[in-house]
């Protein structure tokens, strides 16, 4: 894989460019159609996991290249206890002055990093999303709602948590848009269009292009870059061939 | 060619000595300064570089405590001007550029992802150079510009193409034999003086 600065770069030696004076802009481009080629599924979904911290008012600010979550988690001795997502919490409203002062869910999070009363981990049914005794677990993947009620909500940029969550941080794994400036890594199929793309538009917003006919030749390279792409991308795989031929097999009448 | 030899050939073919100088070498040199501007665009224009007209240099970074910002000096580099700065790098990392921008798009990036770049950047404002995410290791810069010859040391090539050379005598010359106005014979009037 190359990165978005390699594109970059890449574009400016093909207009013989002595100076870095174009380079931020041509990220720019770079990055736009990256992430025009991620919205159209043509790019390979980029999955983090980081550490966020979590400070005042419990929140945790989201990272600016999050998309939608997977797991939000807490460490507890090296394994991560993930947490169930809870839309009826209340966010800035719910400060020190409106709190009653009553404790009973304070130690939420310490029965969940104990084991707590149904939470353990080497139980048979800890893996699995079942319903026990009436009632519904969460399983490996979130702690049920029905123990201890869901530990966060994401509001915004910020994720709020339940004021049980006494950790300071929070382990977020997420859908990124995988865009990181010059460093977003490109996947080799996706260069030509990139290159391409780059071109295209330092062309469109050239000020000294006075025809669109001397812009044609860019948007022709770009678009055939593009189409080419794309039905590669969707072309089945000989593994996706064999697949169609058997399921065609079964479905075939016996003779 | 240095600057020595370059302004002795000029004021040899406009007939002076050096105890005869009507002109004096820092008109030289700035006469020098416009020819090779146009040479140097013609120069590009048959596909050669910008480069071959530019010398390296050696800055020191400074700090702006006030606008907490670190800076090369412009006075010190004998950059031509804005403009003329081709690249900058860390001393022994040619290959890896600083990204140079516009001081003007500065905040309008720090709101793009493009902003976030994997090497420093570098802007050129008033007659300083200032860097963004620069390491406070980095002492020194290397900076390729082209230069003014004005701001060369006697000793120093004139950084043109060989190629080049005679072309910037002469266009030089002409332009300062133009000016260079004749003795006027004494018409036999007094002078007021």
């Amino acid at each position: 894989m190359k990165t978005i600065g390699y594109i970059a770069k890449s574009c400016m030696a093909d207009t013989d460019m002595e100076s870095m004076a174009t380079y931020q802009r041509y990220v720019k481009y770079a990055i736009d159609e990256f992430r025009a080629l991620r919205l159209s599924g043509l790019m390979t979904v980029t999955n983090k996991t980081v550490k966020l911290e979590i400070g005042e008012n419990n929140i945790a600010y989201l990272p600016e290249d999050y998309v939608s979550y997977i797991k939000v988690g807490i460490n507890c001795g090296g394994r991560i206890l993930n947490l169930e997502y809870n839309d009826n919490l209340l966010g800035a409203i719910m400060d020190a002055n409106t709190d009653c002062g009553c404790d009973s869910l304070s130690s939420a999070q310490d029965k969940m990093c104990s084991g707590g009363n149904v939470s353990n981990w080497n139980t048979w049914w800890y893996n699995y999303p079942f319903l026990l005794d009436g009632q519904w677990y969460g399983g490996y993947y979130g702690y049920s709602a029905a123990n201890y009620r869901g530990g966060f909500k994401i509001e915004g940029n910020v994720i709020l948590f339940d004021s049980w969550v006494k950790s300071r941080e929070v382990i977020i794994e997420y859908e990124s848009n995988g865009i990181e400036g010059d460093s977003t890594l490109v996947p080799e199929g996706a260069i030509p269009v990139l290159e391409a793309a780059v071109h295209y538009k330092a062309q469109k917003f050239n000020p000294n292009l006075t025809t669109r006919l001397a812009l044609q030749p860019f948007y022709n390279d770009y678009r055939v870059a593009l189409t080419a792409y794309r039905a590669r991308q969707v072309a089945m795989t000989a593994t996706d061939w064999r697949q169609a031929y058997l399921r065609n097999m079964t479905q075939s009448i016996k003779r | 060619m240095t600057r020595n030899e370059f302004t002795d050939l000029v004021l040899t073919n406009l007939g002076m000595n050096s105890q005869d100088r009507k002109i004096l070498p820092q008109q030289v040199f700035w006469t020098a300064d416009t020819v090779i501007g146009e040479l140097m665009m013609a120069w590009v224009k048959q596909g050669g570089s910008k480069s071959d007209f530019a010398i390296d240099v050696i800055a020191e970074v400074k700090k702006d405590s006030t606008l907490n910002l670190r800076y090369v000096n412009m006075e010190e580099t004998a950059a031509a001007n804005q403009r003329s700065v081709l690249s900058v790098s860390k001393i022994w990392d040619r290959s890896n550029p600083f990204a140079i921008v516009k001081a003007g798009s500065i905040g309008l990036y720090g709101a793009l992802e493009a902003d976030n770049l994997s090497v420093p950047q570098a802007w050129v404002q008033s007659n300083r150079l200032y860097f963004k995410g620069l390491g406070w290791e980095v002492k020194d810069v290397l900076l390729v510009v082209i230069p003014t010859i004005s701001k060369l040391n006697d000793e120093q090539d004139v950084p043109v193409p060989a190629e080049l050379e005679a072309e910037l005598i002469r266009r030089t010359y002409q332009l300062l034999s133009a000016g260079v106005n004749e003795d006027k014979t004494n018409d036999g009037r007094q002078s007021i003086a």
